[in-house]
């Protein structure tokens, strides 16, 4: 599939006590939804806050859009990134989320804003502060002010982690609309290890590990790429070398297989089903981690 | 385009613009009418101080929570400049409100005469000093606590500062002095306050 890419990254890095970040090539596809999936410390935030343009001490480029522009202002008016935590004032009100953003963005439709307020049922409409707020309401009035604006590309990092089931499958419909509005204009990446809650709005998937992309593809071609393998017990040591990654229990085993190394299993008494996304991220995820578990 | 008003309005939340921008000043002036000049001189930059935690409390800190938001855009730092600008007029608007309007209200209403010009330029110089030098130092935590703890600390300064300062024969060299101090407290004050959300792009702190 040929596609156009919202944003290219090229040998970035970043350094920390203990960590590093560093990613050789990486387009994000334009017009999709790419979800970035890792473990807790893989890097996910960081490679966010760096295409956010939140952080700035790293080295290599970034380049945006289909100039391939570097980061300035009018590439920030087009950009839109809902963060974690601390992202307003504590004593904000929506009221003055709303006037902040009118007064940081040109393109804020205030309208829009408490539109998306009422839509998202943020309590006490305008007046209540952002401290006394649950943390999922916190998004969803990072999601209100970040979609009230005329955006190319959001950066969402955890978007669906504080959200109650009904709101992440608002928070899909919102990105879905998103993406139809802009009409293969507009982008999505965001960062989730609710992978089998946003699988639904998942077009391309991110995987990191250790600071590094470690797998990434359209959702169908990784479908394709791997396949899920489960078998009988008798044939699980067999199976063992061949499969990404294995789990056993008294009725057999199950594991991903690579597509390419299915012929290696010929003569095992086994089914094949295509994997949920979930699957592909926790398989890779375990073939790549530093994390143990029970043989 | 930023409007430094509504930068300001957008800090500060509309419980505070209420209480510093008016019932303070006016309640302070009433009040020091009907007492004397150092009880608002003692109160003014406590209160200043205390309340700036609801303002920009913890915005020099190395963790302020909230600048993610304005660095998401290329105009964060002129809003937080601009706020902060906004925040030291009023500061001087308040103090001279609190200070010249008492000094008129007695002149017209209670004892006909007033105190010289340059001691009421000192206390003016002095509260204003005070009060800035008191809120950018507490601005380096986010602990309402250490706001309480500067506002004790500004208000025994601005006492001891008029007692001693008062004493000195030549009031215009301590008015001109006082007067580059406050300028200097406050341009520190835009500076480190801008230069948090600057440096909130990098890892280094302040």
């Amino acid at each position: 599939m040929e596609t156009k890419s919202v944003v290219k990254i090229s040998d970035v890095s970043k350094k920390f006590r203990g960590f590093e970040l560093s990613v050789p090539k990486l387009e994000i596809p334009k017009g999709y939804a790419t979800a970035l999936v890792g473990e807790n410390g893989a890097g996910k935030t960081t490679l966010l806050n760096l295409m956010a343009g939140i952080r700035l001490d790293y080295k290599g480029e970034i380049r945006y859009f289909d100039r391939e522009s570097k980061l300035d202002e009018t590439v920030q008016e087009r950009l839109g990134y809902v963060g974690p935590g601390c992202y307003f004032l504590p004593h904000w009100t929506a009221k003055q989320v709303e006037e902040l953003s009118g007064m940081l963005f040109d393109h804020f439709h205030r309208e829009r804003f408490r539109e998306l307020c009422e839509e998202m049922n943020i309590p006490t409409g305008l007046s209540k502060e952002v401290k006394n707020l649950s943390d999922g309401n916190k998004v969803k009035l990072m999601l209100a002010a970040v979609l009230a604006r005329d955006t190319e590309l959001l950066l969402m990092d955890e978007p669906a982690s504080p959200l109650d089931p009904l709101m992440r499958d608002k928070l899909c419909e919102l990105i879905r609309d998103y993406l139809e509005q802009g009409n293969g204009e507009k982008s999505v990446l965001f960062s989730t290890h609710n992978v089998a809650d946003m699988e639904n709005v998942t077009d391309y998937l991110l995987i990191m590990e250790h600071g590094e992309i470690v797998e990434q593809g359209f959702v169908e071609d990784l479908k394709e790429k791997y396949i899920m393998v489960k078998g009988e017990s008798a044939d699980a040591e067999r199976a063992k070398d061949v499969l990404f990654s294995m789990s056993r229990s008294s009725f057999g085993f199950e594991g991903l297989c690579l597509a390419e190394h299915l012929d290696r299993l010929a003569g095992m008494d086994i089914a094949l089903e295509t994997p949920t996304l979930s699957q592909i991220c926790v398989a890779v995820l375990k073939a790549n981690t530093k994390l143990t578990f029970a043989k | 385009m930023v409007n430094p008003f509504k930068s300001y309005q957008a800090f500060a939340p509309f419980w505070y613009r209420l209480l510093i921008c008016f019932l303070v000043p006016i309640s302070l002036l009433v009040i020091g009418v009907k007492t004397f000049l150092v009880i608002p001189l003692i109160l003014l930059p406590a209160i200043d101080v205390m309340a700036d935690y609801w303002f920009l409390g913890g915005i020099q800190s190395k963790n302020y929570s909230g600048s993610t938001f304005l660095m998401t855009s290329a105009r964060g730092r002129r809003v937080t400049q601009s706020a902060v600008i906004v925040d030291l007029i009023r500061r001087l608007l308040s103090i001279l409100t609190v200070f010249a309007g008492w000094s008129v209200l007695r002149l017209l209403w209670v004892e006909k005469e007033t105190v010289p010009a340059e001691e009421l330029m000192l206390v003016i110089l002095l509260c204003y000093f005070a009060s800035t030098a008191g809120t950018v130092c507490s601005r380096f935590f986010g602990n309402i606590w250490v706001n309480v703890l500067a506002a004790q600390v500004v208000s025994n300064g601005c006492i001891f500062g008029y007692m001693l300062l008062s004493r000195i024969p030549a009031a215009l060299a301590v008015d001109i002095g006082l007067g580059l101090l406050s300028l200097l407290v406050s341009v520190w004050a835009v500076k480190l306050a801008t230069k948090r959300v600057k440096e909130g792009y990098y890892d280094t702190g302040i």
